[in-house]
């Protein structure tokens, strides 16, 4: 979705207001924070933060109940203050309000000032600090904790020269290299707060409950007094930035810097240091010498990044510089906060993007889901921020580096350094390594599509070898088809069986054995279409999933699926059959691509058994652009593609969904992932030479608008043939309720697009399992309707049971058994008497051959029951049978048989096997498919 | 050994005195011994306790795959929930999962003053055009219940305006007093709206609910596992993994499973009164625990081959373990435990340390109610204070769809056998001079630490590092710290292998500095290591 969305949040990108407040706190010495609210608050802050730094987290709530909430909160505040002091005996307490004390409208400074006026002896100083979850961000939270500090103490303006720094919301490490870096340069300086030791402490057998370390109150005090405050933050809100406070009531002057992240703004902190009356130690010469290394070693690499950086406002923006310098572009900066001046700042450093031709996106008050979708819009290729990002990262799959709060999956989010020469360098290193990574691990996929070659027929490897599936198809380079390949050079290898006959006329453009893509093969020449996909990676809104793909099948019937051998065996039968069999095609149930190995394997079966047959496909064209070459290879010479629409909206409407290498893409996104890859598959098959066919269902009110554009755009494309197919609306689908558009429609449709692009005008919507010539479809396979008249066998004849699952090949363990074949065989002719459907059973196979095969009483039973229901025939067919079941039948002078045939081929065979072991001659002829179990 | 609870009491002033004490005894199984549960958290001292919201978006509706849940107020409370329990989820027959997923109306300072229903709307009517979600639900923060957003109005428009199902569930963080009135709350609005809303057919024998499994680290992938295995339909799980659409035919399954009592024998209760389903409280943490709990609920089917079955399956599974078993039983053998979670689990995982020969020395129960302690049997002596009061009981009418499958005869029979219909609480089965304390807060952690040296605590992330810290084994038991399951067989042995892992990890041994002087004594290391030899 591109829109943005005012009123849902989806996924946000930024945690509440009292959470930074919390944090804040957390850079005081003996200081302890508590939440005049509901204890889930605590609770929940807790949760959060102890993830993220590895320590105890304690934050005391007022745990208001519903009768604080209706009569006010005092007495729980109160309560819990003198329960906290007892405890813990703090110097400093943050008494931060939450959603509901705001909203009740609890007056806590009033509050807090009876406290200590009926405490007379109280020595811990109370800091009262607005903090509705509604108020703003943990980011805002931050700065308004540090400002409630130091308003809420009484600070001594005595000058001492000393200058304050003040740390926006940073690692546990970074703030213990500010303290180290300012300890060397800078003495007599005031770092506020320093969370380093309290949110990051040593392994101690000794704990310590209250957090000592820190910035101490009496530090704190001194702040007024101090020559300039060095604020390391741009993006504090005004009102609530601590410097801006002591500017303004005691006057002491306010530099303002971004955290310095990266080697410009290192250099700028440093320098300022200078100016500050600092001294920069020599080491810090080293380490900047280091970083520019770094950045020399690794510019090539960073060229290469299209970073999407998100989290906190300062945090963004120094990243974003950071990445700059390096040469590696910001596709998108975001921030979860609403900052005005964020957006106008971090656009103003970052420039025109590095390499990609495109403005970078600047955003505030973005959610995951905004982030998402312009991740993909902007080609982001690395992702920058905090843990939240992983769910996206996966999705979307773009490495993350973890460098921001929260970091939740990952171990060391308190230990990670972003800033200083030193932090920068370790993190351009993690940064650029990322970007290596995932070119080193997507490459393979590249150099699939140009350069693999499939196993030849003894086996010997010839060529590169890789997966056909696996998460290196799913590089970033891969993933978004956006424009069409490209295929320079010579021609794709071909299988080592050579050029087949009809492929190679297709090449040159002839398309007349088809006779979907030919008038004159359309009445002469037959078709078989051999059922082999399941399942579909596209949802159109005018398909029942479980009947045949309506894009090129009649809607509303459904087709049994077979195997690659199946196939075959269909294939052979067909040739026997059918007059003039000219081409094989690929047209369901399903999707042929989405499986593509069941495609391949039995494309490559056909190949073999008959050079000159035309293989055709057809397809919704989303997987088209990774396998049009394979299928090419594999002799493919037409190709059907079902286009429904030209612009992205109107597709929309069709799909429902997407899937796409294990993602699923809705609304918009799939419309325009389908549309962009059919047209890049397009392309590419006809800069292969394929014949190609574009259908296109005319669905009323939905798509007649954009049929001639469509003609218009595939004919540009170099398309051979249109065909504009009338929807047939089938109930229970999206599309049901839609009229279906008539013939006269139809056909001016038809002749409009005919001044483009070739139209069929001859279409009969076949089934997935169609055979003969278009329109005079026979079916001659065991499911059959009208089954071929039976041949009698003669006297003797023998009764055959064959175990099946499909129908067509014995293909089934006997303890698999689903349907049983009864045949009456004499060795020569054969009869199907009757199909027995066995009931059902649960567990592995227990056939004793299976996987995960497994003798248990109950799987016991189901044998012996159907043993017992076979007992009347002379020979068991199966694909393996276990001991047991053949102990038995030997008892009962049954014969058990494997074999790997069709049905009636192997209950003939087991016949003829029969006949002769009565007539005395049994040797060791048993026909080939076959053997005695 | 009163003494510990003495000395821990007194550091408290004497207000907190009288309250806590009554939360902490030491078990004498010779006497009725009662607890203090289910009071309202002492204010300061640092509870572990959530909040309603907590209870009812986190813990029972979060999990459901197949709804959008979409969190009315300000975005904290959205944000803290958001894929945190680790409830896992496959992508339903739809395709859709909003596990992975958080929706918020992030309101803002103008939505408290002038109302967030108009918000809440349009948020609706974006997430309806993105997702499509057939249904939503929608859970209050703290805010909303006090500036009188009509919540349930607004799920009644959203039905008729886009024909979904969508409820509002007001689980303001203050209401209750921990995250068990949202548990209640959620429990309320699926037995209003939900259960028993499909009628299909659903023909299969042998139909069970799981009640109070949320698929934490996949245990409820490993239960539904072994029930498949024997031969129970599972119609519906409440609600790891679980599909609204399930739960609206759960009123087809026989018998209803209960893992964790606290968060849903509302449900079961209910089910009961309505629609006559008996449930069976079972736990799938442990080995001999399942064992019992598999050979309840033969029982309660009473045929012998779901009996026979149940054995096999228990004979396979058991001799598919025991070798890693013993392994591991070896090496945990004669430690200690404290365990700190939830309302169920310290229950339930005293069985699991109980194969492994580990004593549990400690348990207390997070939000659990006097019932989860002492059993059902002291349900009608539970005085109804006003936090209870306030969260609506609702009365069931019997169904026209009502049916009792089994005898009174025999249901009285199973209730004296298997317990049908009860739960006898968590002290029943801890020994003599071990302690159970309720709302344990962090300084009791502290101290309870250090007076009985357990070598192993069971607890969450909030006082993980606490213990940690002190040398001392800690792992989460909401979370798994990213491990499990630790249900069923097999959950067994991660849980054991977790364990083992944890107290002979090497570090353990590298705590002292040997250049370093002497302060302080010895650290408190765990036992273990030295003996490891693997």
């Amino acid at each position: 979705m591109g829109q943005r969305l005012i009123s849902v949040t989806e996924n946000p990108c930024k945690m509440c207001f009292p959470l930074g407040v919390v944090t804040a706190f957390y850079g005081l010495a003996r200081a302890m924070n508590l939440l005049h609210g509901s204890q889930g608050c605590g609770t929940y802050i807790r949760r959060h933060m102890a993830t993220h730094y590895n320590e105890p987290i304690d934050i005391a709530t007022s745990s208001l109940s519903e009768e604080g909430a209706v009569f006010g909160g005092e007495k729980n505040l109160h309560k819990g203050l003198r329960n906290l002091i007892k405890l813990y005996d703090p110097e400093i307490i943050g008494v931060s309000t939450t959603c509901l004390a705001e909203t009740i409208g609890e007056d806590l400074p009033g509050s807090l000032k009876r406290f200590r006026d009926s405490n007379p002896g109280l020595k811990a100083r109370l800091i009262p600090v607005n903090a509705p979850g509604y108020g703003g961000t943990h980011f805002e939270g931050y700065w308004r904790g540090l400002k409630a500090i130091l308003a809420g103490l009484d600070l001594d303006p005595t000058p001492h020269g000393g200058v304050n720094v003040i740390a926006g919301p940073i690692s546990p490490a970074d703030a213990r290299h500010l303290r180290d870096v300012l300890a060397a340069a800078l003495p007599g300086h005031t770092l506020f707060p320093d969370i380093s030791d309290n949110l990051d402490g040593a392994f101690n057998p000794v704990y310590d409950r209250l957090p000592r370390k820190g910035t101490t109150v009496s530090r704190i005090v001194r702040m007024a007094g101090a020559s300039a405050t060095l604020e390391l933050s741009l993006f504090a809100p005004p009102e609530d930035s601590p410097g801006a406070y002591l500017e303004k009531a005691y006057g002491v002057r306010l530099l303002r810097l971004a955290p310095p992240v990266g080697l410009s703004l290192t250099d700028a902190f440093m320098t300022a240091l200078a100016e500050l009356g600092g001294v920069i130690p020599a080491r810090a010469l080293e380490e900047r010498g280091r970083l520019m290394d770094a950045m020399a070693d690794s510019h090539k690499y960073s060229a290469l990044g299209r970073a999407a950086i998100f989290g906190d406002p300062d945090f963004v923006h120094s990243m974003a510089c950071l990445a700059a310098e390096n040469g590696l572009s910001t596709a998108l900066a975001a921030t979860g906060s609403k900052s005005a001046a964020f957006r106008a700042v971090t656009k103003k450093a970052l420039g025109p993007a590095f390499g990609i031709g495109q403005e970078p996106v600047v955003a505030d008050s973005a959610d995951f889901a905004l982030i998402e979708s312009l991740c993909r819009k902007t080609g982001a290729n690395l992702l920058v921020g905090s843990s939240e990002g992983r769910r996206l990262a996966q999705r979307e799959n773009i490495p993350l580096v973890r460098c921001a709060f929260p970091c939740h999956d990952h171990v060391g989010g308190q230990r990670v350094r972003t800033m200083g020469y030193g932090g920068s360098t370790a993190l351009l290193d993690r940064m650029v390594n990322e970007l290596i990574s995932a070119e080193e691990e997507s490459f393979r996929g590249e150099l699939k599509a140009t350069h693999f070659r499939p196993r030849s027929a003894d086996g010997a490897d010839d060529g590169l070898r890789v997966p056909t599936t696996g998460d290196d198809q799913a590089g970033p380079s891969e993933r978004w088809i956006t424009t069409s390949p490209t295929f320079t050079g010579s021609e794709p290898d071909l299988a080592p069986w050579g050029l087949p006959g009809a492929a190679g006329r297709a090449a040159a453009g002839l398309t007349d054995d088809h006779p979907c893509f030919g008038l004159k093969a359309a009445h002469g020449r037959s078709r078989l279409h051999l059922p082999i996909a399941p399942g579909c990676n596209v949802s159109c809104n005018y398909c029942r999933r479980d009947m045949d793909c309506p894009n090129e099948s009649r809607p509303g019937a459904s087709s049994a699926l077979l195997g690659p051998a199946e196939a075959l065996e269909r294939f052979r039968e067909a040739k026997r059959t059918l007059p003039n069999l000219g081409v094989v095609g690929f047209a369901g149930p399903g999707e042929s691509l989405n499986r593509p190995e069941t495609l391949f394997e039995t494309m490559e079966l056909i190949r073999r058994e008959d050079k000159d047959v035309a293989l055709c496909l057809s397809t919704n064209g989303l997987a088209l652009p990774f396998h049009v070459a394979e299928l090419r290879r594999l002799g493919l010479s037409h190709l059907t593609v079902t286009v429904n629409a030209d612009k992205p909206a109107t597709a929309a409407k069709i799909y429902a969904w997407a899937d796409h290498f294990g993602q699923r893409y809705r609304g918009r996104e799939a419309a325009e992932l389908i549309l962009n890859n059919q047209m890049a598959g397009i392309r590419a098959a006809k800069a292969l030479g394929l014949a190609v066919k574009v259908n296109t269902v005319l669905i009323g009110g939905v798509n007649e608008g954009e049929v001639l554009a469509i003609a218009k755009k595939m004919a540009a494309a170099g398309v051979d043939i249109g065909n504009v197919m009338p929807h047939i609306p089938i109930a229970g689908t999206a599309f049901g309720h839609l009229k279906a558009p008539g013939a006269a429609k139809i056909r001016d449709l038809r002749f409009a697009c005919g001044a483009h692009l070739p139209q069929m005008t001859h279409c009969r919507q076949c089934r997935a399992d169609a055979a003969g010539p278009l329109g005079q479809d026979q079916r001659f396979w065991a499911q059959s309707e009208a089954p071929p008249p039976p041949v009698a066998p003669g006297d003797g004849a023998f009764k055959v049971a064959v175990i099946s699952k499909s129908g067509v090949m014995v293909d089934s363990h006997f303890g698999q058994a689903e349907r049983v074949y009864v045949f009456e065989s004499d060795g020569r002719s054969t009869r199907l008497l009757e199909i027995r459907k066995v009931g059902e059973r649960s567990g592995p196979c227990s056939c004793g051959r299976g996987p995960g095969a497994r003798k248990t009483d109950k799987t016991q039973g189901f044998i012996e029951r159907l043993v017992q229901s076979l007992l009347d025939v002379d020979a068991v067919v199966a694909l393996r049978i276990g001991d047991s079941p053949k102990t038995i039948f030997k008892k009962y002078g049954i014969r058990c048989y494997t074999a790997m045939d069709s049905l009636e081929n192997a209950a003939k065979a087991a016949a003829s096997s029969l006949v002769e072991a009565n007539s005395g001659h049994e040797g060791p002829d048993l026909p080939q498919s076959l053997a005695l179990a | 050994m009163a003494e510990v609870k003495n000395e821990i009491l007194a550091k408290y002033k004497a207000k907190v005195f009288k309250g806590r004490k009554d939360h902490i005894l030491e078990v004498d199984r010779s006497k009725e011994q009662v607890i203090a549960a289910n009071a309202r958290a002492i204010p300061g001292i640092m509870t572990n306790r959530g909040c309603c919201y907590a209870g009812c978006k986190g813990v029972v509706l979060g999990p459901l795959k197949d709804t959008l849940v979409l969190t009315h107020g300000p975005i904290g409370c959205g944000f803290y929930s958001w894929g945190t329990r680790r409830n896992k989820a496959r992508s339903g027959p739809d395709g859709s999962n909003y596990v992975q997923y958080c929706f918020s109306t992030d309101m803002q300072e103008p939505d408290i003053v002038f109302g967030g229903d108009k918000k809440l709307k349009k948020a609706i009517e974006e997430g309806y055009a993105i997702f499509k979600p057939k249904r939503i639900m929608i859970c209050s923060t703290c805010p909303v219940g006090l500036i009188g957003d009509d919540i349930h109005a607004v799920a009644a428009w959203a039905e008729s305006e886009f024909g979904i199902t969508c409820v509002a569930f007001s689980c303001e963080g203050y209401k209750g007093v921990s995250q068990s009135a949202g548990h209640h709350i959620a429990n309320n609005g699926l037995m209003k709206r939900i259960i028993g809303t499909d009628d299909s057919d659903y023909p299969a024998r042998y139909k069970v609910n799981l009640l109070g499994e949320y698929n934490i680290g996949g245990d409820g992938w490993e239960t539904e596992r072994i029930l498949k295995k024997i031969g129970y339909s599972v119609v519906a799980v409440f609600t790891g993994d679980g599909a609204l659409s399930d739960i609206a035919r759960s009123h087809k399954a026989d018998l209803n499973l209960v893992q964790c009592h606290r968060s849903i024998n509302y449900v079961a209760e209910m089910m009961k009164s309505a629609f006559g389903t008996n449930w069976l409280k079972v736990n799938f943490i442990g080995l001999k625990a399942i064992a019992q709990t598999l050979r309840n609920i033969a029982e309660f089917f009473g045929e012998s081959q779901v009996k026979e079955r149940t054995e096999e399956v228990l004979e396979e599974e058991m001799a598919a373990i025991s070798g890693d078993l013993g392994y591991y039983r070896e090496r945990l053998s004669g430690r200690k435990a404290a365990i700190f979670v939830g309302g169920s689990r310290s229950h339930h995982y005293q069985d699991l340390l109980r194969d492994f020969g580990v004593t549990t020395v400690l348990a207390g129960y997070e939000f659990g109610h006097r019932d989860d302690y002492e059993g059902r049997r002291v349900i009608p002596d539970i005085k109804e204070d006003a936090d209870s009061k306030n969260i609506e009981n609702l009365v069931i009418d019997k169904d026209i769809r009502y049916r009792a499958i089994l005898s009174p005869e025999r249901a009285e029979e199973l209730r004296a056998t298997i317990g049908l219909e009860n739960y006898e609480g968590m002290i029943k089965d801890m020994e003599d001079g071990t302690y159970v304390v309720d709302d344990l807060n962090h300084y009791e952690t502290e101290a309870f630490v250090k007076f009985l040296k357990p070598d192993i605590f069971f607890s969450g992330i909030k006082d993980k590092y606490v213990i940690q810290k002190a040398g001392v084994l800690s792992r989460q038991l909401h979370s798994y710290d990213y491990s499990g399951p630790y249900s069923g067989f097999r959950g067994s042995l991660i849980f054991g292998q977790d364990l083992t892992m944890g107290l002979y990890a090497p570090a353990w041994k590298l705590i002292k500095a040997p250049w370093a002087a002497r302060e302080g004594g010895e650290p408190l290391a765990p036992k273990g290591g030295e003996e490891d030899h693997a």
